[in-house]
């Protein structure tokens, strides 16, 4: 298997691992061309820096199945979250607002199409649309997640950073 | 008969001593993996600090995709090891503190009292 890997978004040269930095990294391609089958995939950091040994992470597992004539409405949906997510990882905002429209025609009430909406318009300076966009997606998260006891931290993260852009606006 | 008798005693003591030697060669054998894993649990032995690398492919352990979508990976690297040495050393420490703080507070009590 052969994949052209390009990093998403700011992954910095190098890195300093101590006691107290980790990093963090995502390399990846809009379109896999790879050949149907099953693959598994290791990473292994080797002598670097003041440390000279060989240590590798556990194997992932990639599936990649002969594409049908047709997806199901499932494939499709998941399709367009992987698409939606993919952009937002790349800082591709056409596609990140693209496919989040794409969940939100399947669905109105989808939870990640609003966000993914909002999240574009956030990055297109939009504040009043973005604004609008992740105030439905918390409200969709509550009424289909009444018992959750995470909060949607991101989500109220945004609401108050627009609510303090609009606010503080001349 | 008396023949007889002296064969059956004979039997008894021979079958008696093997497994008495059998006994004594388990226990053994069991005393020594004892010891041994008593020297694995040495809580002052030197451990290896070395990174740790995690991978993930869209996300999850797991992906299924069909050719020309998109597939990414993320890579994280840290200290796991010597992040939790320090935090084990920090507790210590903050333990070793407060027992010091508690004796001398009970010194000065009992020196204070009449």
């Amino acid at each position: 298997m052969s994949l052209e890997l390009k990093p998403l978004g700011d992954v910095p040269p190098v890195v300093e691992l101590d006691a107290v930095n980790s990093a963090e990294a995502s390399f990846g391609t809009v379109s896999a061309n790879v050949l149907p089958g099953t693959y598994s995939i290791v990473v292994c950091l080797g002598a670097t820096g003041s440390w000279q040994g060989r240590v590798c992470a556990d194997p992932v597992k990639l599936t990649v199945l002969a594409r049908p004539e047709q997806l199901s409405p499932q494939q499709q949906l998941a399709l367009d979250r992987q698409s939606a997510r993919f952009g937002l990882l790349a800082g591709d905002n056409q596609a990140v607002e693209k496919y989040g429209r794409e969940l939100m025609a399947a669905d109105p009430r989808s939870v990640g199409g609003h966000f993914y909406v909002g999240e574009a318009k956030f990055r297109q300076g939009n504040w009043s649309e973005a604004l609008e966009e992740f105030t439905t997606a918390r409200s969709e998260f509550r009424r289909q997640n009444p018992n959750a006891v995470e909060h949607p931290q991101f989500l109220n993260a945004r609401i108050n950073q627009l609510l303090a852009k609009i606010y503080n606006a001349p | 008969m008396k023949k007889f008798i002296v064969g059956i005693l004979v039997l008894f003591v021979v079958g008696g001593g093997v497994v008495a030697a059998w006994l004594f060669r388990r226990h053994r054998a069991r005393s020594r993996v004892l010891e041994f894993r008593a020297m694995m649990r040495d809580e002052d032995a030197p451990r290896p600090i070395e990174p740790s690398v995690a991978l993930q492919v869209n996300e999850d352990k797991e992906a299924t995709v069909f050719p020309g979508t998109p597939v990414w990976f993320t890579v994280n690297a840290n200290n796991a090891a010597a992040i939790n040495e320090i935090a084990a050393a920090g507790a210590l420490a903050e333990k070793l503190a407060r027992l010091t703080e508690d004796s001398s507070s009970a010194t000065e009590k009992t020196a204070s009292s009449p």
